[in-house]
């Protein structure tokens, strides 16, 4: 059996390059530096309720919107999807390379360092070291580290 | 404990961007422009056979290309990365955030995708194994003016060769 023929037919796909979405947010205020949440039992991007089931990381804020007088989807925050992120996290340490970052409980800003196989927690992505920081004398951060985005892959189990 | 044989020489390592790759198709295949492919067990690119063990979404195709040779005979271009508008019966706000995943064939669309929850895998990368996932909804399509959202179309961002088809 092969598949039906609805649409047997060429069509033009829209297409955006995906490098920077808007997301439709929730009656909320995200702000510039943000990791950004989807949660999927309602769809609507948020970064500041606290983490539960269902909720997806698609990347960090680009710009400050404040949402919290209106409903859920009035307005869009744009959020930078792909690429290596300085993020904040407490204690950098050289051994957090090859780690996941995972979203902070928190602050919405920080994320945590997880093994490979930690469940249960959102995943930002991948920590590749201590973020450079030329003006400390060792040359890195004593707060950032760098973050390979991995969005949009998992949601929260639990 | 086994080691690396020491590497004496270097070595030019070719590249090619990977946005948009050729792929040989299936014998007897037409892939008509704006299908889902998949790359098939046998590691040909197909459209519209019936998702199998073995597939991997390999992308968007960006023409039409009738096979009517061998396997190999001819080759289709495909964007693999990107934002794409999609079919999906009763798209929905709650979608978003979804998987996308190809519908599995019989009477289904091959243009059409359905939503499946974005499970956990420890290796980070798309859940739902059992499926051919295409990408994660990140929007719904809205009308420029009324801003009403489209009932049978969604924004996907595209995860392509990340994964395959295990049962």
């Amino acid at each position: 059996m092969a598949y039906g023929d609805t649409h047997a037919t060429a069509r033009d796909p829209m297409y955006r390059d995906g490098q920077v979405i808007a997301f439709e947010m929730a009656a909320a205020k995200i702000y510039k530096g943000d990791i950004v949440r989807v949660d999927t039992t309602e769809g609507y991007a948020n970064s500041a309720d606290d983490l539960s089931a269902g909720d997806m990381c698609v990347g960090v804020a680009l710009d400050t919107v404040d949402n919290s007088l209106g409903s859920a989807g009035d307005k869009k925050i744009l959020v930078d999807t792909e690429g290596v992120i300085s993020l904040l996290k407490g204690t950098p340490a050289k051994t957090d390379a090859g780690t996941w970052a995972l979203q902070a409980t928190t602050n919405q800003q920080t994320v945590t360092s997880g093994a490979i196989e930690t469940t249960g927690t959102v995943t930002v992505g991948a920590i590749l070291g201590i973020a450079e920081d030329d003006m400390t004398a060792t040359k890195l951060s004593a707060t950032r580290v760098a973050v390979y985005l991995l969005t949009m892959r998992q949601a929260k189990t639990a | 404990m086994a080691s690396f044989t020491a590497t004496t020489t270097p070595k030019d390592t070719f590249h090619e961007e990977g946005r948009r790759i050729s792929f040989l198709m299936e014998d007897a295949t037409t892939i008509y422009k704006g299908d889902l492919v998949r790359i098939n067990a046998d590691g040909y690119a197909v459209s519209r056979e019936d998702a199998a063990v073995g597939d991997m979404f390999a992308g968007m195709a960006c023409e039409t290309v009738v096979n009517a040779g061998a396997v190999g005979a001819k080759s289709i271009l495909v964007d693999t990365e990107g934002v794409f508008q999609v079919f999906k019966a009763t798209a929905a706000i709650t979608d978003i955030g979804s998987h996308a995943v190809c519908s599995t064939g019989g009477t289904a669309d091959p243009q059409t995708v359905t939503c499946a929850a974005a499970a956990y895998t420890a290796v980070g990368i798309p859940g739902n194994t059992d499926a051919v996932v295409v990408g994660t909804v990140v929007g719904r399509v809205l009308d420029p003016l009324t801003k009403v959202a489209d009932a049978t179309r969604l924004w996907v961002k595209l995860l392509s060769l990340q994964q395959i088809k295990l049962s």
